[in-house]
């Protein structure tokens, strides 16, 4: 449930109790009742993005050595990728009982698709190497890709429908 | 709605874990092929240059011992000269299913032509070859690997140092004579017939003598090409002429004298 449908709730209710309130008293409380259930959120979705850090930032320094003399653009490329991924995992984690929660990771398949596409050369590699020139064709497996990020951008559609039609309305 | 979802989420995971996974293993196939010594052997090549026709086979084995099929493999070989491709000669190879071997072998022939093409001192001269050789294949019909470089090879020339030494005519005999010479240097036997025309001052045609060679590498020829002439003929030709020499057809020698 989203905190915007909490809020109302509380209003809601209060006034179905026929409890008299001042208007900022209500505020003051919802912002305090906001406060106390976003903070557990921030502070766990903090967490989980520190984990996914530390695990990307392991992987860059066990794969970087290897890669940075054969693809120039891997810093670059993985910059990206894990500033993207860090953002996302936040802001999936933070939103979580929201409407935004969906959007965001339809937002992270559209990136994955488009980052797919870029980063890989359309899922052709090349690499100069002494004398020799190497070339790794692996499209079908980009398209395998793109069409399981087309999967979750449908799948985050339908949750966000869902997500919708249960949620209460004024 | 929920049944949906629940259904998407696992389709997700599932492909998800097809698309991390198949990478993986397709390279530990290709590190498991690979690290075999005799993941890919030659055999004895043949070379042979007859009838104007230059011919290789080279059979060859692959033994896959990787988890994966090995399909579409192509072999390409480009002949260049001063950075221009020739000739360009591309054979698709039978596929290597997984865990055996296959025998197959590499053709190239071509004609005379295409040497000359390529420089008519490939015939007389010993120079080396630019070769563009590239190999492709697709491991499990997914992922494709390419290899190409650029290799410098010795070229042996089949008639090195083609030489007609004086031309001269015995007035008793009343023959003709043109000593020609060469090496032959390549790997091969040279089979063929080589035709010499000898052009008077005014560019026409007065004689032309062939003979069938059948000289064997690293070995010299020397032979007298001789023909029975009228002696008005000879008179004008021990002044000035013109000597062209062709091997199956294809000049590939000429020279002028007086």
């Amino acid at each position: 449930m989203g905190w915007f449908a909490y809020i109302l709730r509380i209003r809601k209710f209060l006034r179905r109790s026929g409890v008299e309130v001042d208007e900022t008293e209500v505020k003051n409380r919802s912002l305090k009742e906001l406060f106390k259930k976003l903070t557990p959120r921030v502070l766990k979705a903090t967490v989980v993005t520190a984990i996914v850090g530390a695990c990307l930032l392991f992987f860059w320094l066990v794969i970087s050595a290897a890669l940075e003399g054969w693809y120039p653009e891997y810093n670059t490329c993985f910059v990206v990728f894990a500033w993207a991924t860090i953002f996302f995992t936040f802001a999936i984690r933070v939103a979580d009982g929201t409407i935004f929660k969906y959007c965001f990771i339809i937002g992270r398949a559209f990136f994955l698709i488009i980052y797919g596409v870029y980063a890989t050369n359309g899922g052709i590699f090349t690499i100069d190497f002494m004398n020799f020139h190497f070339t790794l064709e692996f499209i079908p497996l980009l398209s395998l890709m793109i069409l399981v990020n087309l999967l979750a951008i449908a799948r985050g559609m339908l949750q966000a429908i869902e997500f919708m039609s249960e949620s209460p309305k004024e | 709605m929920r049944q949906t979802i629940k259904a998407l989420g696992w389709a997700i995971i599932i492909l998800w874990v097809i698309t991390l996974l198949l990478p993986i293993t397709i390279g530990l196939s290709l590190l498991k092929f690979l690290e075999q010594p005799n993941a890919i052997g030659f055999r004895e090549p043949v070379v042979s240059f007859s009838n104007g026709e230059f011919s290789l086979f080279a059979p060859f084995y692959i033994n896959n011992t990787g988890y994966y099929d090995l399909s579409n493999i192509n072999i390409t070989i480009l002949f260049r000269s001063d950075n221009e491709t020739v000739s360009t000669f591309s054979t698709v190879l039978p596929n290597v299913p997984a865990g055996t071997m296959v025998n197959s072998s590499y053709n190239i022939s071509f004609g005379l032509e295409e040497i000359v093409s390529m420089s008519t001192d490939l015939l007389t001269e010993d120079t080396s070859l630019n070769l563009g050789v590239s190999i492709f294949f697709q491991v499990a019909h997914v992922i494709g690997v390419g290899v190409s470089t650029n290799i410098t090879i010795p070229w042996k020339a089949p008639l090195h140092d083609l030489t007609i030494s004086e031309v001269s005519y015995d007035p008793s005999s009343q023959k003709f004579s043109l000593p020609v010479s060469f090496k032959n240097n390549a790997y091969f036997t040279v089979k063929g017939t080589v035709l010499v025309e000898v052009y008077n001052n005014r560019g026409e045609l007065v004689l032309s003598i062939d003979k069938d060679l059948d000289v064997h590498s690293n070995s010299f020829f020397q032979g007298l090409f001789e023909i029975t002439i009228d002696p008005l003929i000879v008179h004008e030709l021990i002044e000035n002429g013109m000597v062209r020499v062709y091997f199956e057809n294809t000049q590939i020698f000429e020279e002028e004298w007086g």
